[in-house]
């Protein structure tokens, strides 16, 4: 059998054109996601029954239902309400909420964990809730939840795949498009999933350096001595 | 002039009634030690008084100001009073500066290099300048200590309260935390502390409270209270402790 590497070669630029736009969803997901998962973790720890409520509706609902039913739901489905949505918005609107509700429970996690006499030492300098959150909690339980935030990151780029489902031309659609024109399916998902994971890895250091410079973690950290 | 005002103060924690009526007063720059065995209600009472614990019935005033659930008020009624916990508390992820100007800043909204002088000037008063630019996981329990009692200062509070300020510390390290207490106290701060330090009672404390199953058994001044106590419960547990 004739390999034909040049297929996938000739055709980088296409494939990586789709990487791109992987990398621009994740990236604006990653931002407004944290956003909506830190509004959502203040909602889960609330003692607010009305804001709880509704936080807990919104994580569950995206936690406990299929990714891709819920892609196909904003792209075949809104537009019954005249709600009509490209693929790329489609895709980028629930990749949002769906990275937002899991990233609520990391942080959640993140706040149960801070411990109740920094927070006491907060209120006592007479801060406000808000304050408290903003200044002691939300930074504590960032630095203790930055690994399994970086995890969630990733994972969130490699299932993005399933955007292709609604023809978001994103690299797993665009390996679809080539192999379609040319057959070549060997060579071209080689060369694809060279190209996510190259794109893991390139995440996984650009999520080290933030963590390092930002929180701190395993430059400062002292790490427990193994005797 | 009276700072601190409890009234008649009661406090459950479920079935268990912690502070059974307790009253008991603090002139402006006068130190208070409470003392009584643990469980007495005596960490409970002090964090009444900035409403770290709610009261069930009875009446609270600093400064004249009612102690009141109230949000906003609250906020500026802990603005006012320091607190320095057991276990120091202080910000981990904070360097010693950032946790001594997080209440300036946040708080009371002091301008970044005004934080930051008071915050020095603060540090100094407890002799730890120096290690403004470290981290509290590098100091010793006696000098985040020390820290914890500046970043009380550095808020220019009218009364501080302290928990059980020496108690987690290794022995060898209570000395300097009350050698920062007195001069607290001698430059005319209100202080009310929780503490078997019965030395620094001794030279330092214009009042002593004695506390026994939730009650205010016994209080006058440490002459009396040390040569000849009048209750047999307060008699007992100072000659158990010195």
């Amino acid at each position: 059998m004739g390999l034909r590497w040049e297929v996938p070669l000739k055709n980088l630029p296409y494939l990586l054109g789709g990487a791109l736009l992987t990398l621009r969803l994740v990236g604006i997901s990653v931002v407004f996601g944290i956003f909506l998962g830190i509004v959502g973790a203040m909602g889960r720890t609330s003692k607010n029954k009305l804001f709880h409520g509704i936080a807990t509706a919104y994580v569950e609902l995206f936690r406990n239902t299929p990714f891709l039913v819920q892609i196909y739901f904003a792209y075949f489905a809104l537009p019954t309400f005249n709600i009509d949505l490209t693929p790329g918005q489609s895709a980028l609107f629930v990749m949002i909420l769906n990275t937002g509700a899991y990233m609520s429970e990391i942080i959640r996690a993140g706040i149960e964990a801070v411990h109740k006499s920094q927070v006491e030492s907060g209120y006592s300098l007479g801060m406000s809730y808000l304050q408290v959150f903003r200044y002691v909690m939300l930074p504590l339980a960032m630095k203790a939840i930055a690994p399994p935030l970086g995890n969630q990151i990733i994972s969130m780029t490699l299932s993005s795949c399933v955007i292709s489902q609604i023809s978001a031309e994103d690299l797993t659609f665009r390996a679809m498009m080539l192999e379609n024109r040319t057959f070549r399916s060997f060579e071209i998902y080689i060369v694809t999933i060279l190209i996510y994971f190259l794109l893991a890895e390139f995440l996984y250091l650009v999520i080290g350096y933030i963590n390092r410079k930002v929180f701190g973690i395993s430059a400062k950290q002292k790490l427990p001595t193994m005797i | 002039m009276l700072m601190l005002d409890v009234k008649d103060v009661h406090k459950h924690f479920g079935q268990l009634h912690v502070l059974k009526g307790i009253s008991l007063q603090l002139e402006r720059g006068e130190t208070g030690v409470l003392f009584g065995r643990s469980g007495s209600g005596k960490s409970t009472l002090l964090r009444c008084i900035n409403y770290l614990e709610s009261i069930d019935s009875g009446e609270i005033y600093v400064d004249s100001e009612l102690v009141t659930p109230d949000r906003a008020k609250l906020r500026k009624l802990r603005a006012n009073i320091g607190f320095v916990f057991q276990h120091f508390n202080l910000f981990p992820h904070l360097s010693i500066l950032g946790n001594v100007t997080l209440g300036l800043k946040v708080v009371k909204k002091t301008p970044e290099d005004e934080a930051r002088e008071i915050a020095l000037k603060a540090l100094e008063d407890v002799g730890l300048k120096e290690k403004a630019e470290n981290y509290p996981e590098e100091l010793s329990g006696g000098q985040q200590q020390r820290v914890a009692i500046a970043r009380s200062i550095a808020m220019n509070p009218k009364m501080i309260l302290f928990d059980e300020p020496t108690s987690a510390l290794d022995p060898e390290l209570i000395g300097e935390v009350l050698e920062v207490m007195k001069d607290l106290s001698q430059q005319g701060m209100t202080m009310l502390v929780v503490s078997h330090e019965m030395g620094f009672a001794r030279e330092t404390a214009d009042k002593m409270f004695f506390l026994h199953n939730g009650k205010l058994v016994e209080e006058g001044p440490p002459s009396e209270i040390f040569r000849k106590p009048k209750t047999e419960e307060c008699r007992r547990f100072i000659e158990a402790i010195l």
